[in-house]
């Protein structure tokens, strides 16, 4: 009896210690996201003195109501926000259209590409290649000045394609991730694919993309997310109403002045809980989804 | 006879075939080339060029030959932002992977909830500069919930951004925190392609949890883990809006990493020119990592065969 | 809502009073800049949220004087607002005229990016003196108005005063040396407090486990030290340069000054201020002082309104302490620049002379965010900060100097803050300042 109690009961501790662990990395997770709701319900004057509190301090919405633009300029002033009144609708509508619009294009360019790195031969394929991954490794500040004069050349400024342009085409980490896929990929299929006389976008199409689309919706989601976030580059390039995209909107609330005056953090923390509520959403709505589709079945 | 005539007449369709393929490939590649060209190619050999002239944003700047590399063999501060970026990616990179090994693997045994998955994968979803700020709030030395935590608890405040010896670790965590999810579900990935009965055989050979981790999901891991690898170093070089947000390079330049250093002389100082030659001087540094990296990889691919 | 209702009965109030008064300047108007009679929309960028709705309003009032042209106003962040501008500098897709900042003025000019408004009639005796010269460039040009005056002042926590058994009257007439620190050192130990309920100048008290410090500190500071150490160095008879502000020569290496430096670490070594570490490890010092950890702290007169806003603490502000060389506060003012790349430099001018000018001014001073420049604002600013309950007289009563505006300030601060930081975090000595002030001195040989 002993003999087989001893193994078992190391190994209930050895799991409950386990399970532990995994409570302590949801709790890492989650709690900095509850201070940020936690602040974005509490006024800025009454911030400092109630730390110590795990609840809102002077628990209120007006943190939202500046963001929204529901409350006056003075009244935001007053409350120690910015004067920025955020057409909130327009600019989710406009970081819609440059997420999509990326996520989309983009994916499907790098995914061609991808597959003509790895799946046609022809000549100069793995230098070419070997070049496209060596702008993985381009610092993106090298390219950031050229290309915003580029833009402005173009007469782009302030338009849609100009937010996207620059990583509308490709992204060399696109390239070389599914391209890490599609090599691994068994050419039997294709082998039958094409004596049935289909040509090769038909196969990329109709084989190598279904059997891909786990990787593939993996990549999609990140680029959405980078696009989604990204800041600096919609920052220079546009900062017209029209096209105005929801973080460069929220980079308002950042620090207003060089010395003292920090940002609106009450105003900052609620624009951040506004601007991840549609990531957030259309996480939960696509969750299983997502989530099963980070796989590596391919990779060897 | 026979044979070369049979070999021939194969052999035409074939070169037909491969030139269509060539033709078809270029198709395939062109958008993403014009892509490369116009926006990855172009910008960086402006870099190169201007990286030999004395360009300050304003004016068009002029020729100077070697003279920025050969400033930045004296320059201290770039010695030491190299040091402190190493400094950096060593810790961030090393404890975001152990962590999200460790997480993939509690993953895979125990917790195999989409829930807790999806839970992990959110800090990933936010964007870095709000990660900063969020995490300059709580662990401000006076009125941080980390720092009103430590004093609950008895152990001393920390002044995590203001201590030299903590900053840049302060500015790793934060960065493992934000991506630690988001690389365990990659990991956790790579472990759901491990055929089970590997495990089974292990399990009927005794072998333990621990054992099983070490002798066969770490072996069977080393392809997907050199992936992550390689794209999470990378963006670890380039560690910069965490520093922008938070510590601006100080206390004394215990956090300017080699990114901000360049940020600083391109936009703040207007030294184009010099910036330029130290962000050739990291990109030649990425370009050798990597390819040591892909060689790694390569190497590993007998392993899992 | 509120706000653009009651602004926009203002704009139309204003727009009335334009023609009715504005007749006659307006044909003056079309001589001056746009013959062809053409409308002009001119772009003003600037960075304090707060300043906003006064020059808002000022840019109504100035289409309202001149109906062809009209002004869109944008605030961006700190940090966004110069990448910003740069960019735009560069790209010819600038603002016509931004508010500028006296650390980048000079480089500006250097790199001819603004353009000089001497061709404009202003009457500089109107502004407080010394400061129109901040805008002048080292060319000789002038390239702007100073709009506030960027004075410095002690703000206290009223609930610690009282606990201290003090009022606002002994912070009245406080003096300071670099040797002992006089009675402002002493209020500065009797203010602070330890876990154990021990004030600073009581036997007993444990520095290592301060639970309010009588100082702040807001960081380490650039070479002007605004608001950190500088009122202490210029009271005790330093001077930032002498030159000229083309060919300055820092006196970094001043006794006076590290004089004055081995004195300001003293106190955090003492534990009656919060060492580097901490100061710099977080959200800020204002947040600090409202969370109830600083009895008192130096800061300027535009973050006055920020103070009064922070619930659970009252403040009361005082003048600075008065050294060897009397009581003396760093100045600095905002100025506004037209930028190289505006097409239309004629009405971009004018639009600057107009901001900077007694009207807008007047605006921007009932609005009680910043002390003016000009003179004939001063009252009305006064007026709006009592009512606000803020009494500002105490900022007025030091002498003043204004911050060096001199060029390669980003080259020199590179230099010059991790050496600060290192003196103030115990890694160098004071004396290390003498060469740091050699290697600044020498990038303009």
């Amino acid at each position: 009896m002993t003999t087989i109690a001893t193994p078992r009961r190391r190994f209930r501790i050895g799991r409950a210690g386990a399970w532990v662990l995994v409570g302590v990395f949801i709790l890492i997770t989650l709690f900095p996201f509850y201070w940020m709701l936690r602040t974005s319900f509490s006024t800025n004057g009454a911030l400092p003195s109630h730390s110590n509190s795990l609840l809102p301090a002077e628990g209120t919405l007006d943190a939202y109501r500046r963001v929204l633009g529901l409350s006056s300029v003075s009244e935001a002033l007053e409350k120690g926000g910015s004067t920025a009144s955020v057409d909130f609708w327009l600019y989710l509508r406009n970081s819609f259209i440059v997420a999509i619009s990326t996520t989309v294009v983009q994916t499907l360019f790098s995914a061609l590409a991808a597959y003509a790195f790895a799946r046609l031969r022809w000549p100069g394929r793995n230098v070419v290649f070997t070049i496209f991954l060596s702008a993985l490794m381009v610092p993106p500040i090298f390219t950031t000045l050229p290309n915003f004069i580029l833009i402005r050349d173009l007469g782009l400024l302030n338009t849609f394609l100009g937010i996207v342009l620059p990583n509308l085409l490709m992204s060399p980490f696109a390239v070389f991730f599914l391209r890490q896929f599609f090599l691994n990929i068994s050419t039997e299929i294709e082998e039958a694919a094409r004596l049935d006389g289909a040509g090769h976008l038909r196969t990329f199409f109709r084989v190598i993309v279904p059997m891909s689309a786990a990787p593939i919706t993996t990549l999609a989601i990140l680029t959405y997310v980078a696009a989604w976030n990204d800041y600096f580059w919609p920052l220079l390039v546009g900062q017209d109403e029209n096209v105005r995209v929801l973080t460069v909107a929220l980079g308002i609330f950042k620090a207003q002045t060089p010395n003292g005056g920090g940002p609106d953090w009450s105003g900052l923390m609620a624009a951040t809980v506004i601007a991840a509520l549609p990531v957030v959403i259309l996480f939960t709505l696509l969750g299983r989804r997502v989530i099963n589709s980070i796989q590596f079945s391919g990779v060897k | 006879m026979t044979l070369t005539s049979t070999a021939r007449r194969l052999r035409r369709p074939m070169i037909r075939e491969r030139r269509r393929e060539t033709w078809y490939a270029i198709a395939f590649v062109a958008p993403a080339a014009i892509g490369f060209l116009v926006f990855y190619l172009f910008p960086a050999i402006r870099g190169v060029w201007l990286s030999f002239t004395n360009y300050d944003l304003f004016s068009s700047g002029e020729f100077v030959g070697g003279a920025n590399y050969a400033q930045i063999v004296d320059d201290k501060v770039f010695w030491n932002a190299l040091l402190v970026t190493a400094e950096y990616v060593v810790i961030n990179i090393g404890l975001q992977t152990a962590v999200a090994l460790l997480m993939a693997v509690l993953m895979q045994r125990l917790a195999k909830s989409l829930v807790i998955r999806g839970i992990l994968l959110v800090p990933y979803m936010v964007s870095g500069v709000v990660v900063a700020l969020l995490w300059q709030w709580l662990l401000d030395y006076q009125i941080g919930i980390v720092n009103n935590a430590l004093d609950f608890v008895g152990l001393p405040r920390q002044s995590f951004f203001g201590d030299p010896a903590l900053a840049i670790v302060t500015v790793a965590l934060i960065n493992v925190w934000k991506s630690m999810g988001y690389t365990a579900l990659l990991l956790f990935a790579g472990l759901q392609a491990i055929p089970k009965d590997v495990y089974e055989a292990a399990a009927i050979d005794g072998a333990s949890e621990a054992k099983a981790f070490w002798r066969v999901s770490l072996p069977l891991l080393r392809p997907v883990l050199a992936l992550v690898l390689i794209v999470s170093l990378i963006g670890s070089f380039q560690i910069f809006d965490t520093i922008a947000v938070t510590t601006k390079g100080g206390p004394v330049n215990a956090t300017r990493v080699i990114y901000y250093y360049i940020y600083d002389l391109a936009f703040n100082r207007y030294d184009f020119g010099y910036a330029s030659a130290i962000a050739l001087v990291l990109f030649v540094i990425l370009l050798g990592i990597t390819l040591i990296q892909l060689r790694i990889t390569r190497a590993n691919k007998s392993d899992l065969a | 809502m509120k706000w653009r209702k009651s602004a926009a009965v203002a704009a139309a109030a204003l727009t009335a009073a334009g023609v009715l008064a504005g007749c006659g300047s307006s044909d003056s108007d079309s001589g001056s800049g746009s013959g062809s009679g053409g409308k002009v929309d001119l772009s003003y960028w600037l960075w304090d949220a707060n300043q906003q709705p006064g020059y808002q309003k000022c840019a109504e009032a100035f289409t309202a004087a001149n109906p062809n042209i009209s002004v869109t106003v944008k605030q961006y962040g700190w940090d966004d607002y110069w990448s910003s501008i740069t960019t735009g500098l560069v790209s010819g897709t600038a603002p016509d005229v931004f508010t500028n900042h006296a650390s980048y003025f000079p480089t500006f000019v250097d790199k001819h990016q603004i353009l000089p408004i001497d061709d404009e009639k202003v009457d500089l005796s109107a502004y407080q003196a010394g400061l129109p010269e901040l805008w002048v460039g080292t060319d000789g040009k002038r390239y702007g108005l100073p709009k506030d005056n960027g004075l410095v002042g002690l703000y206290a926590n009223d609930g610690l005063l009282k606990d201290a058994g003090k009022t606002a009257a002994d912070l009245a007439n406080l003096t300071w040396n670099p040797t002992d620190g006089g009675t402002f050192e002493q209020l500065i130990a009797h203010l602070t407090v330890d876990k154990a309920g021990k004030r600073g100048d009581q036997p007993g008290f444990d520095k290592g486990k301060v639970a309010v410090y009588g100082l702040g500190l807001n960081g380490a500071g650039d070479g002007s030290g605004e608001t950190i150490w500088a009122q202490y160095a210029l009271s005790n008879g330093w001077q930032y340069y002498s030159g000229s502000t083309s060919k300055p020569v820092f006196n970094y290496n001043d006794p006076k000054f590290t004089d004055t430096l081995k004195w300001f670490k003293g106190l955090s070594d003492k534990g009656f201020m919060p060492s580097l570490k901490v100061a710099s490890s977080g959200i800020g010092m204002q947040a600090s002082y409202g969370a109830g950890k600083y009895a008192m702290t130096t800061d300027g007169v535009w973050s006055a309104k920020s103070y009064f806003e922070l619930k659970d603490v009252k403040t009361t502000i005082a003048p600075l302490p008065t050294g060897p060389a009397g009581r003396q506060s760093t100045t600095n003012a905002l100025g506004d620049a037209v930028t190289a790349t505006t097409k239309h430099p004629a009405e971009a001018k004018k639009l600057l002379v107009f901001l900077g000018g007694k009207d807008c001014q007047s605006i921007v001073a009932k609005e009680g965010v910043v002390l003016p420049a000009i003179t004939s604002a001063i009252e009305e600013a006064k007026a709006t900060f009592k009512t606000n309950g803020i009494d500002i007289q105490p900022f007025l009563e030091p002498k003043t100097s204004i911050e060096p505006v001199v060029p390669q300030w980003a080259d020199a601060m590179a230099i010059f803050k991790p050496a600060m930081e290192a003196f103030l975090n115990g890694q160098t000595q004071a004396d290390s300042f003498v060469g740091v002030n050699d290697q600044i001195n020498a990038l303009y040989k």
